[in-house]
């Protein structure tokens, strides 16, 4: 039974702040947090290009020292890889001069030698560290008398005389090499092996 | 289209504290009610001078300002103009026109545009819709809306007084009603609303302009006494005016005698009961509705059923009826919510 004449148009809120005045409000605010977040972004990313700018042209004034430090650095490198290379062959090394020194004092007077032979082989070792050894082959002869005791005083003195016995790690007779010297037959001609310790590149 | 108004209203909440205004030309009837869950408690009643008007020629109209006490949040407004249509009509129920086009043809008005008409649909069936049509003049209409133009109390409603009544009626002693039929009589001051009831649904609803202010208009006429003099004899009964009031309430008692035998015969039952309400229900015109129908009109108390202070009654006491259409608007306002 209830007819209302009003219109809704011309109804209001009691309240001081409407509703609608309240949605307004607040999405009157969010579009300015909206605008201020687009404008923040967009300033940061101004100041991100302009970085981006300065650092290009300061990258194009350390560029070519940075090539040349590179360069340097990389024949540095090289450098110090052949000289490490180079020092590796010196620390291998056998200083023959002295070896033979002391060889000649310790050949008995009997014992006359007949060649020296110097061999080496690279290999590595079970560490993957390269090693250098090198063997020594001695030929000589002898006379009869006493050849034995002479050929056998020579290798004695091969393991344990110094320097030899830090630096030769084996001294062998091979079989069949002691036997009659074919030119004169009196004389007896040998043969002694030897084999040095390895000496590691490190 | 919904509007974004249309979704905010469903987060607002119901009007729970309304002031009712009946602007009368007797005077103006507020009274405020408060709802707390189901119980409408009445928070302060009373009847108010008229607002000054102001100059004819100044369009301004000036806001009225209530007693705090009656300030509530919201407003629903009631007036007896004269001018104001009340019509129960019929339209069919498979129409190519429009209900609006309905009830602007048959409210027979010459220039709608004059008028704010609304309706409300009361019943419906297979053939037929039943809608109460109403209608204010605009230029009443923004009048009452230009009393309150901001603040509070806001105004939600705006209704025709003695349907407002009705309103008022149908929430007390006609829920006592809902297998008989009754007939309810709102009598004002210068208008008078019938209407019929039956099983609970109205039946027929008739608005005259005649009303206590008619009667009073006659003894003043035929006794040459002034207003207020008339206005005693009319209520101390000291001499006997049943022949003026008669002669002032005949084309009234006519049309109610009409009604009330078609209303019997359409409905082919007896009309059992017959309440009334309103500010010209004192004096001697009960007796000629008695005479008229043969039913002895029971003036209703609107404030039954309501939680009302002691104060409010005893200052009101013995013209409760007067407050019927502020009551009927607001308790409609808070329905509506």
């Amino acid at each position: 039974m209830r007819v209302n004449l009003m219109l809704d148009t011309e109804m209001r809120s009691a309240s001081p702040v409407s509703l609608t005045m309240v949605v307004r409000t607040l999405a009157g605010t969010l579009i300015v947090l909206f605008l201020l977040l687009v404008i923040s972004l967009f300033t940061s990313y101004r100041a991100l290009q302009n970085n981006v700018t300065y650092a290009g042209l300061a990258w194009k004034q350390t560029e070519p020292k940075y090539l040349a430090a590179v360069q340097l650095r990389s024949n540095l490198t090289h450098k110090v890889a052949t000289l490490r290379e180079i020092q590796g062959w010196h620390n291998t090394r056998v200083t023959w001069g002295g070896q033979l020194e002391v060889l000649e004092s310790v050949i008995p007077p009997m014992v006359q030698l007949t060649e020296v032979l110097v061999t080496q082989d690279l290999l590595l070792m079970s560490n993957d560290i390269p090693a250098r050894v090198f063997g020594l082959r001695i030929a000589g002869r002898t006379g009869a008398a006493g050849s034995e005791a002479g050929v056998s005083e020579l290798r004695d003195a091969l393991v344990s005389q110094p320097p030899f016995d830090k630096m030769i790690e084996t001294a062998n007779i091979p079989s069949g090499s002691f036997r009659q010297d074919p030119v004169n037959k009196s004389d007896r001609a040998f043969e002694i092996v030897c084999k040095y310790r390895p000496k590691l590149f490190e | 289209m919904k509007t974004i108004s249309d979704y905010l209203k469903r987060f607002q909440r119901g009007h729970a504290d309304v002031v009712g205004f009946d602007m009368a030309c007797s005077g103006i009837k507020v009274v405020r009610l408060r709802r707390a869950h189901a119980a409408v408690s009445v928070v302060a009643a009373d009847i108010l001078p008229l607002p000054s008007t102001a100059g004819a020629d100044s369009p301004s109209i000036t806001p009225f300002v209530l007693p705090k006490l009656l300030r509530a949040r919201y407003m629903a407004m009631a007036s007896s103009e004269q001018g104001a249509i009340i019509k129960l009509l019929t339209v069919p129920s498979h129409s190519e026109k429009s209900m609006d086009a309905y009830v602007n043809e048959l409210m027979g008005l010459t220039n709608n545009a004059e008028y704010r008409l609304a309706y409300e649909q009361v019943a419906v069936n297979r053939s037929e819709h039943k809608i109460l049509a109403a209608g204010m003049p605009v230029q009443t209409v923004e009048s009452l809306c230009g009393l309150f133009p901001s603040g509070t109390p806001a105004p939600c409603s705006i209704e025709v007084s003695g349907l407002a009544s009705m309103t008022a009626f149908m929430r007390g002693p006609g829920k006592n009603h809902s297998d008989d039929c009754v007939a309810v009589i709102d009598f004002g001051a210068r208008t008078t609303l019938v209407a019929f009831y039956h099983k609970g649904a109205v039946v027929m609803i008739r608005k005259f302009d005649m009303g206590a202010a008619n009667i009073l208009k006659k003894l003043q006429d035929n006794l040459g006494v002034d207003s207020d003099v008339a206005l005693g004899i009319l209520n101390d009964s000291s001499f006997d005016i049943s022949r003026i009031v008669h002669q002032a309430m005949e084309s009234l008692l006519q049309q109610l005698t009409i009604s009330w035998d078609f209303v019997e015969r359409r409905e082919g039952t007896r009309i059992v009961r017959l309440y009334a309400c309103g500010g010209g229900t004192s004096g001697c015109w009960a007796r000629e509705v008695q005479a008229a129908t043969g039913q002895e009109p029971v003036l209703w108390n609107p404030f039954d059923g309501l939680n009302v202070t002691a104060e409010v009654l005893s200052k009101w006491k013995g013209q409760e009826s007067r407050f019927s259409a502020a009551i009927g608007a607001a308790l409609g306002a808070m329905e509506a919510s």
